[in-house]
């Protein structure tokens, strides 16, 4: 297009300067007719006619579709002007690529976990279906399995209702490794309504949700090209998984994963296969399975709500005494997937932050620019005299700023590629999506959008001072090469103060989320989880691999809990009476029973803080027994002893002899919750899942430990799947997400104060320069060295106080929003503000105090001698 | 800001005057630029020195307003030249300006006459 345009107008120019030339040459003719020598009449000739060239340029620059050339010339005068100056030019370049590095990274993150959609067609459009209990807070949870079907069996809103429920982790033993593999089980019809197929084989089918032909599979593309070579020959194959034989159906397209946005990556997926007891209402059933369901063409959310709202109310009818405070609620399925608000609100947050460093940075190369403007302002003037006009200079200073936005941007865009793969890797792994951020088309165009915006921001603040500044004023100043008028220093000014504020809010930013670290990290946990290794071993072998593992040197107690392990999500609860009161499985007040043997209490450090705890005299043939930690001790004796009393858990029935510590199973920011344990030798059968837990003297990685637990359980049994993990490690995600924001806030802080005090010094550097001659008449007249460094310092504090009154008021202002992000932290915590102040105030005052030592060092001679 | 209206208001009062002359000498019909300029500096007695050079902007301004339209022809000395003539928008438009030119001019001499001045 550019092209065409161009085309014809240079023709039309040729034409243009050969019309003026055969002008010329015509009344050169004349004069030479009317007697003047040829050379004569050709000076004559062009005295009368002006430069011909400058009257095209004139022509040209009026020619409305003159667009393209003056702006390639514009490039062409600002790329020559950065590189006369290239010092300038790198350091804004350099704090240009950095800000908008940053910002693109941390927006393709954002992007990926809150902005964009899932990855599945129509993605807005699938639901889950959760249920809800008034008495449990209204948080969705899992539905009992009968309650499930019925939903499914009843509902007309959706087209496909799919029944999904969580894998346990499955041993994969193939080619003599074993690896443990994540993923999900679902009913077929999951697969309609995610509109996903497999890129190879089949997908399951209602037929395989029967006991006995539930033995397929579908695997990742992931899985397949890593332990199969990316064999097409997987479909119809059978593979060893625990002890069960699977066929593969087909593999899953590159990408695809469920439950989606899971922070695990799923490996296989296979049928939901509900038993018959599952089937029946009644007895003790555990709740586990969600639904997942697409919206019909033409049914809203709204009306799928009070659809599934009705059938719940029949069902409860149908069932009475089933449901009691059940509710239903159908949300987007994209809203499971952020982790809810929490994880919206936060990835917002870091959206903001990100922005406030975009601001600043640019805030502070618009400074540059302007210093850099002032600094020319000769040029500028000389070229206006020369006749250009003041929408040509202030064009210039636009397609300087764009261009220098857009070499910033390109090295920014580089930048952020590299930044987000690291970032993938630092956010926490409860962030869901995270592997889906990437640069794609649609980040670089927000990026590129930013840049113009930023670009044309940056040439128009300098523009609008060359705009503003009237030819005559420029020329009689003009001897000077700085010239600093009134408007130059309010505009530094006020840029000046909105640097030191933005800098200051995110001061305060990161002052509260590195004490929410801090008192996180600080929280008694009830035990001591350092140095402690836990592995899982099947029930049947659990006795001798403790005697085992006891007998490394090294390890000082070992002990093992079945089930609802430390530092592990989820947990079962049960239905139980004690002290007379029965206490269902879904109260608040449920507790989670562990079984236990006599080592678990040392190896976690459990005080015991009454009676006794278990010890070998209680084994299957003596009398039941049960220890209650404190917090179930409040909860159900208040303040009776409850030792001596009885607690009945379906037909056990068990002694309280003791009373120990409670600890914080969920990490740190979890309560207490109720706990009661058993020992592990009066269950009458093996642990189901029990966990080893190992207490090694010093770091168990160090001490190097691990291979020789390993060694030792593989001399018992050979086949043993073994992933041993220390709790350290096992805690890292409930405490990671609060140490990334503490990092990236305190990075993003001093960025931001690093960048203010660059243009603090910039700014009192440069009105140091101006005043040389002041300071050093007054100098000359006796003024004190230390007065003229006080006063340069005191115009810098009356900036910064100034900054810093409108950052802390904004951040004020702000942090409410914080709220839910913070751990025991006011979001107006005074001491959070006063440090972020002081901080900045000292910054802010050595960056002023080199100027200032400057300018009391001058030496009078030499200064008077510049004028 | 006052400064730079004025300047603004002042550049295209001249602009304006130019292509009103401009206008005019085409109304005898065809010119090309030289003859043009030539014209008004005759027609004016030698008073507005037109800088020959200037016409061109003025031209092709004209021109894509639709005013005057262009086409090659031969000069007296038999060079290629672009001869520019009135089109019947531009006769509206001279009509316009002459009009606007008179009341202009008699307000000014009305003012200027020495009989009304107190001073």
């Amino acid at each position: 297009m550019a092209w065409r345009l161009v085309r014809p107008r240079r023709r039309q120019a040729r034409d243009r300067a050969e019309e003026m030339r055969a002008h010329l040459e015509e009344y050169a003719d004349q004069l030479v007719a009317r007697g003047l020598t040829p050379e004569a009449a050709r000076r004559e000739a062009r005295l009368k006619f002006g430069n011909p060239r400058v009257k095209l340029e004139e022509v040209e620059a009026m020619s409305r579709t003159a667009v393209f050339e003056p702006l390639w010339r514009d490039v062409r005068y600002a790329a020559r002007g950065l590189h006369r100056s290239p010092g300038f030019t790198a350091v804004v370049v350099a704090v240009l690529a950095l800000g908008i590095g940053t910002a693109t990274a941390i927006f393709s993150v954002v992007d990926a976990v809150v902005l964009r959609g899932l990855p599945f067609p129509d993605a807005h459009r699938i639901v889950d279906v959760s249920a809800t209990r008034i008495s449990d807070g209204s948080r969705p949870t899992a539905f009992a399995a009968p309650d499930a079907l019925d939903y499914r069996a009843l509902q007309d809103v959706f087209d496909g209702l799919a029944a999904t429920a969580f894998l346990p982790r499955i041993a994969l033993q193939e080619g003599g490794q074993s690896e443990l593999l994540d993923g999900a089980r679902f009913t077929a019809d999951l697969f309609h309504v995610l509109r996903v197929r497999p890129q190879l084989g089949r997908q399951f089918a209602p037929e395989h949700e029967v006991n006995g032909n539930h033995n397929v599979a579908v695997i990742s593309d992931g899985l397949w090209r890593r332990r199969f070579g990316a064999d097409p020959g997987i479909v119809g194959r059978t593979i060893a998984l625990d002890r069960a034989r699977v066929e593969v159906l087909g593999v899953m397209p590159p990408g695809f994963d469920y439950p989606a946005g899971d922070p695990v990556n799923g490996d296989i997926w296979m049928p939901l296969v509900f038993s018959d007891n599952e089937k029946t209402r009644g007895g003790a059933i555990i709740p586990y399975t969600r639904l997942a369901g697409r919206l019909k063409p033409g049914v809203t959310l709204d009306q799928a709500q009070a659809r599934m709202e009705q059938i719940t109310r029949s069902l409860a009818a149908a069932h009475p005494g089933w449901f009691g405070d059940q509710g239903i609620l159908v949300r987007p399925l994209r809203t499971t997937v952020a982790g809810g608000d929490r994880i919206r609100s936060w990835m917002l947050m870091l959206l903001a932050a990100v922005g406030c460093v975009l601001l600043l940075t640019c805030v502070n190369v618009g400074n540059l620019m302007v210093a850099r403007a002032t600094a020319r302002g000769r040029e500028g003037r000389i070229r206006a005299a020369l006749g250009a006009s003041r929408w040509q200079l202030a064009r210039g200073a636009v397609v300087e700023g764009l261009l220098v936005a857009a070499i910033g941007s390109a090295l920014g865009v580089l930048m952020a590629s590299w930044g987000i793969g690291v970032l993938r890797a630092a956010i926490p792994t409860t962030v869901p999506l995270v592997s889906l951020a990437a640069l794609d088309a649609r980040v670089l165009v927000i990026a590129g959008a930013v840049t113009i915006v930023l670009g044309a921001m940056l040439g128009a603040l300098p523009a609008f001072q060359l705009a503003s500044r009237t030819l005559v004023r420029g020329l009689r100043a003009a001897e000077r090469t700085q010239t600093p008028t009134a408007g130059t220093h309010r505009t530094r000014a006020v840029l000046l103060i909105a640097e030191v504020a933005l800098a200051v809010i995110l001061l305060v930013g990161a002052g509260l989320f590195a004490s929410s670290f801090i008192r996180v990290m600080s929280v008694d946990l009830g035990m001591d989880y350092q140095h402690v290794v836990r592995v899982n071993v099947s029930g049947q072998i659990l006795d001798p691999v403790i005697e085992r593992l006891s007998r490394i040197p090294g390890v000082e107690a070992v002990g093992a809990l079945d089930q609802n392990w430390p530092f592990s999500l989820g947990g079962t609860r049960y239905s139980l009476t004690v002290a007379g009161r029965s206490v269902e499985y879904r109260d608040r007040n449920a507790v989670r029973p562990h079984w236990v043997t006599p080592g678990y209490f040392p190896v976690m450090r459990l005080p015991v803080l009454g009676g006794r705890a278990f010890n070998a005299a209680d084994t299957a043939g003596s009398a039941p027994v049960a220890l209650l930690s404190m917090e179930a001790a409040r909860r159900y004796f208040a303040d009776r002893d409850p030792i001596g009393s009885d607690i009945e858990m379906g037909a056990w029935r068990a002694t309280v002899v003791g009373i120990v510590g409670g600890m914080r199973l969920a990490g740190p920011e979890s309560d207490f919750a109720p706990e009661i344990y058993f020992p592990a030798t009066q269950k009458g059968r093996p642990l189901t899942a029990p966990a080893v837990l190992v207490r090694t003297g010093p770091d168990p990685y160090r001490a190097n430990v691990i291979p020789h637990i390993k060694t030792a359980i593989w001399s018992i049994a050979p086949t043993q799947t073994l992933a041993p993990i220390t709790l350290a490690e096992q805690l890292v995600p409930f405490i990671a997400p609060r140490r990334f924001n503490m990092v990236i806030l305190t990075m993003f802080g001093v960025m931001g104060t690093i960048i203010a005090a660059i243009g603090i010094y910039g700014v009192m550097a440069f009105i140091v320069a101006q005043r040389t001659q002041e300071v050093g008449i007054r100098i000359a007249l006796g003024a004190q060295p230390g007065r003229v460094r006080r006063s340069v310092l005191w115009s810098a504090s009356r900036l910064l106080v100034a900054g810093l009154a409108i950052g802390l008021a904004t951040a004020a202002a702000l942090a409410g929003r914080l709220e839910g992000l913070l751990f025991q932290v006011e979001p107006r915590d005074g001491t959070v503000y006063a440090a972020a102040s002081l901080v900045l105030l000292a910054a802010g005052l050595l960056a002023a105090y080199l100027p200032a030592r400057r300018a009391s060092r001058v030496d009078p001679l030499i200064a008077l001698r510049a004028e | 800001m006052r400064r730079r209206r004025d300047a603004r208001a002042e550049r295209d009062l001249l602009a304006g005057t130019l292509d009103m002359l401009i206008l005019r000498m085409l109304q005898a019909g065809p010119a090309h630029g030289l003859q043009i300029a030539q014209d008004i500096e005759r027609r004016s007695d030698d008073v507005l020195l037109v800088e020959q050079g200037s016409l061109y902007p003025a031209l092709y301004r004209l021109e894509e307003r639709g005013w005057i339209a262009s086409a090659a022809g031969v000069s007296d000395t038999g060079r290629r030249a672009r001869f520019y003539r009135l089109t019947p928008k531009g006769k509206k438009q001279l009509a316009a300006e002459s009009s606007r030119w008179e009341t202009l001019t008699r307000a000014v001499a009305r003012v200027m006459r020495p009989s009304g001045a107190k001073s």
